[in-house]
């Protein structure tokens, strides 16, 4: 084709040709980068959470009044719910994961101050926990039902548990070159737990923590007067117990209140509002970009097409036929955007290395920017369409009217 | 070469119709230098469109170097045109933001000639029209004579049969007009077929042959008899 003269016609429009391309490499680098962005939150709220999150509900407990028998409560409520039809197991939990609430420690594996210990979050519920939570016991045990004990804050002492269970990811840091299965562990006091079984993958409480997936559970009921279950399903059955669990506990004993009852998806969902927002917004800018990138390739070739009028019935009349019309203006229109991609290329690598050094994001994938690129060209050929068939449209006769 | 039956034109605007053509009849031959006068409005321009295959006519029959080209669609018609008919407009119709060779380059291209073959076509046409020094230069940088110079090299390069000229030396004085004049001369005289639309006498009467269009039809035919032959 016509590279040539083309180029050498745009040199006579420099301004119009580097505002579209600048305009072009702006849009370039932020629409790619934003993909990438939007990439990550979308890759960040899709991780394996390692539960059955799907048929989880979760209820917030608060007894009122002096006398109220924390334990018996619980007793009460736990047969209570374990005994519904359609709900498979519950269990008490001090916090539950993926809520943006949690309990962390610091472990050791060898007990001095010293060593650097590896921060967990950790659950603290009955044996029952496992099977309601729906993680995957690869190794090891579950706890014995006479490891549960009860803390009762402000009476009973706090007491390390003699046995643990935790997830691979925290097995793994705390044993990189070991087998952790059977091994001791240092709490911040240094006591020491044996772990006793591995969970092959959970999510803990902070969806942002880059250590959310390492957790430890160790037995024992917080027999506080805020208490919290999680509640299994049978699958499909979770919103339609959700109402009758609601019931049954408050009917059960009206001596307090039912903080909350929610399903661990909405728990869940509320953890990541914030990247969702983000990708969203992230993804309205996209929008607008391309938006406005189309408007301003059909704005400066319907400008080019205008101004030739008579140029393009010259063509015309020295043997061009529409198609070699509609062609001279979508090259052109590739050059343009080309010209304004390569130097989008540059900058979108400026400002992927801007975020990875000031927000540690990750590197940027190549494809992302090749994508871009090829999305660019499309838009913009798509866009100069309109003005370049219009072009064609322009009669021969034109040449011969004299203005 | 070219050959016209009963052509008519009529163009349309929303309140009235104007016959442009009224059923021209014409027959042109090779190597002719054929000069076309008459009144403005006469329909010199539109007779020349429609030769050129610039425009489609209404009624009646053109033929073309014997081709019948009444019914051609719109792209065989740029493929004559390209191959076929050089044209000379009055304002020169160079695109501005070409230098003289991309000028002279741009019916070549659409030929799909190869790059040398172009290169040394352009070279020569421009050479012809005494033009060659300038080759890099923007039409804005040449005066009109030489700007319609460059448009004629640019009709020139594709070795056209048939040259068409509207009104070459309209936007041009006297003097820049008589060397347009000896120039579309000597080109017929090399065997190129030339119509050219003029009003002026003494242009036409340079030409081997005066058409003089009024309403739409041919008033008057004459060949003009060389001087020279005159003389003797
Ligand atoms: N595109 C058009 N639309 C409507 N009417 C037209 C058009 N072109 C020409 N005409 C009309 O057709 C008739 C012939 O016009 P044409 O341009 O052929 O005349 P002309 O002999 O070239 O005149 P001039 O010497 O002024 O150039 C005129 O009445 C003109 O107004
Ligand atoms: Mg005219």
């Amino acid at each position: 084709m016509e590279f040539g003269p083309v180029i050498r016609a745009l040199r006579h429009h420099k301004t119009g040709t580097l505002l579209a391309a600048l305009q072009i490499a702006v849009s370039l680098a932020i629409i790619v980068n934003a993909s990438f962005i939007i990439k990550q939150r979308a890759d960040k709220i899709s991780r394996p959470t390692g539960m059955d999150t799907d048929n989880i509900i979760v209820v917030s407990i608060r007894g009122v009044g002096e006398n109220y028998d924390t334990v018996a409560n619980i007793t009460a409520d736990l047969n209570l719910l374990r005994n519904l039809p359609g709900v498979v197991d519950a269990a008490p939990i001090n916090q539950v994961p993926l809520s943006g609430s949690g309990s962390s420690t610091g472990l050791r594996t060898i007990a001095d101050e010293n060593v650097q210990a590896i921060s967990t979050a950790r659950y603290q519920t009955d044996e029952h926990s496992m099977n309601t939570l729906g993680v995957n016991l690869i190794r090891g045990r579950n706890f014995y039902p006479e490891e549960i004990e009860p803390f009762i804050p402000g009476k009973t002492e706090r007491k390390t548990p003699a046995v643990i269970v935790v997830t691979q990811a925290l097995a793994d840091s705390l044993y990189p070159d070991d087998d952790a299965l059977g091994k001791p562990v240092y709490w911040g006091d240094m006591s020491s737990s044996t772990i006793v079984g591995i969970i092959d993958h959970m999510q803990g409480s902070w969806v942002s923590w880059d250590g959310l997936d390492r957790n430890m559970i160790h037995p024992g009921i917080q027999a506080d007067t805020f208490v919290r279950y999680i509640i299994r399903t049978e699958p499909g059955e979770r919103d339609r117990l959700l109402p009758i669990i609601e019931e049954r506990l408050t009917e059960r004993n009206r001596q307090r209140v039912l903080r909350y009852i929610r399903t661990h998806e909405e728990l869940i969902q509320r953890s990541y509002e914030l990247d969702r927002v983000m990708a969203r917004v992230l993804l309205i800018i996209i929008s607008l970009l391309i938006a406005i990138t189309a408007l301003v390739i059909v704005g400066l070739a319907s400008y080019f097409v205008s101004q030739r009028t008579r140029q393009i019935g010259t063509r015309r009349a020295l043997g061009a036929t529409r198609a070699d019309i509609i062609r001279y203006f979508l090259l052109e229109n590739w050059l343009i955007t080309t010209l304004g991609a390569v130097a989008g290329c540059v900058l979108t690598v400026l400002v992927a290395y801007w975020l990875e050094t000031s927000f540690e994001l990750p590197r940027l994938d190549w494809r992302y920017p090749v994508a871009g690129v090829v999305v660019l060209w499309i838009i913009s050929q798509a866009a100069a369409w309109v003005p370049a068939w219009r072009a064609a449209q322009i009669p021969p006769a034109i040449a011969t009217r004299n203005v | 070469m070219l050959e016209m039956r009963g052509i008519k034109k009529f163009y349309r605007t929303e309140q009235i119709q104007t016959r442009a053509l009224a059923g021209l009849d014409l027959s042109i031959d090779e190597g002719e230098f054929v000069a076309v006068t008459g009144p403005s409005g006469s329909g010199k321009t539109t007779f020349l469109n429609i030769a050129g295959l610039l425009e489609t006519f209404d009624e009646g029959r053109y033929l073309l170097d014997g081709e019948d080209i009444t019914h051609l669609g719109d792209n065989a018609r740029s493929v004559i045109r390209n191959r076929k008919i050089g044209f000379i407009f009055q304002s020169f119709n160079l695109i501005p933001d070409l230098d003289l060779f991309d000028n002279v380059d741009v019916p070549l291209r659409y030929r799909g000639l190869s790059a040398s073959d172009r290169r040394q076509r352009i070279e020569s046409a421009l050479e012809r029209v005494g033009l060659a020094s300038r080759i890099r230069h923007l039409p804005s940088q040449l005066s009109g004579g030489q700007q319609q110079r460059v448009a004629i090299a640019r009709a020139l390069a594709g070795e056209p049969r048939f040259l068409l000229a509207d009104e070459p030396t309209g936007n041009l004085d006297s003097k820049m007009a008589e060397q347009v004049m000896d120039l579309l001369q000597e080109i017929n005289q090399a065997g190129t077929t030339i119509v050219m639309v003029t009003h002026d006498p003494g242009l036409a009467a340079r030409a081997g042959k005066n058409i003089r269009l009024l309403d739409g039809l041919i008033e008057d035919q004459q060949i003009v008899i060389d001087k020279a032959v005159l003389a003797s």
